[in-house]
């Protein structure tokens, strides 16, 4: 075990890399910097699922506890289905034990050789010095990140995502890349690459009265008919659209971002309590910005849908592959998809989007 | 290839969702995905059953009698080119063929099959340069300027 002070005498070829043992040292790891600090704790509810985030140290706390704020349970919800263990070097001095293979040996999403399948995952972001394991026999993860300072945007708007992907996954449960927006217990899914328009429709739905269920990833569970269930309360929105919703303004998190950098958006207060308990899933929709013509919706094949689902939920997960493919395969066969052509006028964007649920 | 060999899915770095009207191929490895749409989609369906090269070829010129020849080097460039992107690998085992290789509706003009090839997913399949390992083990985060911030 290392610290944050005193450099590893280790290296991977030398030293017992079973799974059982990183994870033990982990566990160790931990222990060491509650010891060190405090422990804090939060109970979520998520997809009817209880999850326990376990903290040594205050530092990941407001990380976690803000885009989750809506998820967050009264304890006493009986034992938790998911532990995570949640810690910083920075503030705690404890390192996490030494990488198990080299990092030269680490795949495009940071999966570490020999832990990109269950009984224990795991993943290191080589964009902010995060890593996530997670463990499925004792249903516990760990998170662990030299400084929280270095966290990435898309971290911040969405803490803890390979752990509930994996989690969820081996219950049946996918982590879709889709915003989502719902109304009296029934939701749509809006699919499309960056750029397409998902978060713009989304908020322009919450601002129309619907319900704000996801800005980029949504859970889906359950078949023949899927559910779908929030999980972050966040939102990632460009100038441009700002600027078209002005009234989101207020719940920026990041007023000192760079000028290029998308605003960070808290929705914890207006979105997606509501849709905790899930919401049966009434059809994709891939929103556009259209060449010409007139706004509106067109229905669409599934193959399309999968198309725009299935590639970025996969190539954007650490250890996604064949199930998830097959668990999307299944969900547009489930339901129609549509086209969604944007014009300017954003309430009637949301009403095209409403006009696929029920009535309020 | 000989006419006697077959085909299989190049599992498990490629997995397809077979539509009325479409087929999705995603490559796993490279990120690319693929879809094949009419006599495309045919050729796929019954190639990943085990079919022999040429039965797939004679299912298909079957239906364009007037062009049996164009369309069994057509069939046949098509086949190559899914191997070539790693969508299916050559068999020598073709016991597994199928009993059904009729192709439903009318046949219409022949038009070569061909997929449609998407690459936008490459650049999330692009390793960030390991940076400096510090005391812990672990890479150090990258710059911000060099983060993956979407």
């Amino acid at each position: 075990m290392t610290t944050a002070g005193s450099p590893s005498t280790s290296s991977p070829g030398s030293r017992d890399v079973r799974p059982s043992v990183f994870v033990q040292q982990l566990d160790e790891a931990f222990a060491r910097a509650a010891a060190a600090t405090h422990e804090h704790s939060l109970t979520l509810r998520v997809a009817g699922h209880t999850v326990r985030i376990l903290f040594a140290g205050d530092a990941l706390v407001p990380f976690v506890r803000g885009p989750l704020a809506p998820r967050l349970s009264a304890n006493g919800e009986g034992p938790p289905d998911l532990t995570v263990r949640v810690w910083d070097a920075r503030t705690t001095d404890v390192s996490a034990p030494p990488p198990p293979e080299a990092p030269s040996a680490f795949g495009p999403h940071g999966e570490i050789p020999g832990y990109s399948a269950e009984p224990v995952l795991a993943a290191y972001s080589l964009a902010s010095g995060a890593l996530s394991v997670f463990d499925a026999e004792s249903a516990t993860g760990f998170f662990w990140v030299r400084d929280e300072r270095d966290l990435t945007l898309h971290e911040l708007g969405a803490p803890l995502l390979s752990l509930f992907g994996w989690f969820f996954r081996a219950r049946g449960t996918q982590l879709v890349h889709s915003a989502a927006v719902g109304r009296g217990g029934q939701a749509v899914l809006l699919a499309g690459p960056g750029g397409s328009g998902k978060s713009t429709t989304a908020l322009a739905c919450l601002a129309a009265g619907l319900e704000h269920i996801a800005d980029d990833y949504a859970l889906v569970s359950g078949h023949p008919r899927p559910v779908v269930h929030a999980l972050h309360a966040t939102a990632k929105l460009n100038a441009d659209s700002l600027a078209r919703l002005p009234r989101f303004a207020r719940d920026i998190r990041n007023p000192d971002r760079e000028p290029e950098e998308k605003a960070l958006l808290d929705l914890g207060r207006a979105a997606a309590a509501r849709a905790a308990e899930g919401a049966t899933l009434r059809a994709v929709v891939l929103p556009r910005v259209p060449a010409g013509g007139a706004p509106g919706l067109t229905p669409i094949a599934p193959g399309e849908a999968l198309r725009a689902l299935a590639p970025s939920t996969i190539f954007q997960m650490a250890g996604a592959g064949a199930s998830t493919f097959t668990s999307l395969g299944a969900l547009v066969k489930a339901v129609p998809a549509f086209r969604l052509d944007l014009g300017s006028d954003l309430s009637a964007v949301a009403a095209s989007v409403a006009s696929l649920l029920p009535p309020a | 290839m000989s006419g006697e060999c077959g085909y299989g899915v190049n599992a498990p770095r490629v997995v397809f969702e077979v539509f009325d009207e479409e087929v999705v191929v995603v490559n796993l490895e490279s990120g690319h995905y693929f879809s094949l749409r009419e006599t495309a989609a045919d050729i796929f369906r019954l190639a990943v059953t085990g079919a022999a090269q040429e039965v797939i070829s004679e299912a298909v010129a079957a239906r364009f009698p007037k062009e049996r020849e164009a369309v069994r080097t057509s069939v046949q460039t098509f086949l190559d080119a899914l191997v070539a992107e790693g969508l299916l690998v050559p068999q020598p085992d073709t016991a597994a063929a199928p009993a059904r290789l009729e192709f439903p509706g009318d046949a219409g003009p022949f038009t070569p099959p061909r997929f449609e090839k998407f690459t936008d997913m490459q650049d999330l399949l692009l390793l960030d340069p390991i940076h400096d390992v510090d005391e812990t083990g672990w890479p150090r985060a990258a710059e911000k300027a060099g983060g993956t911030q979407k």
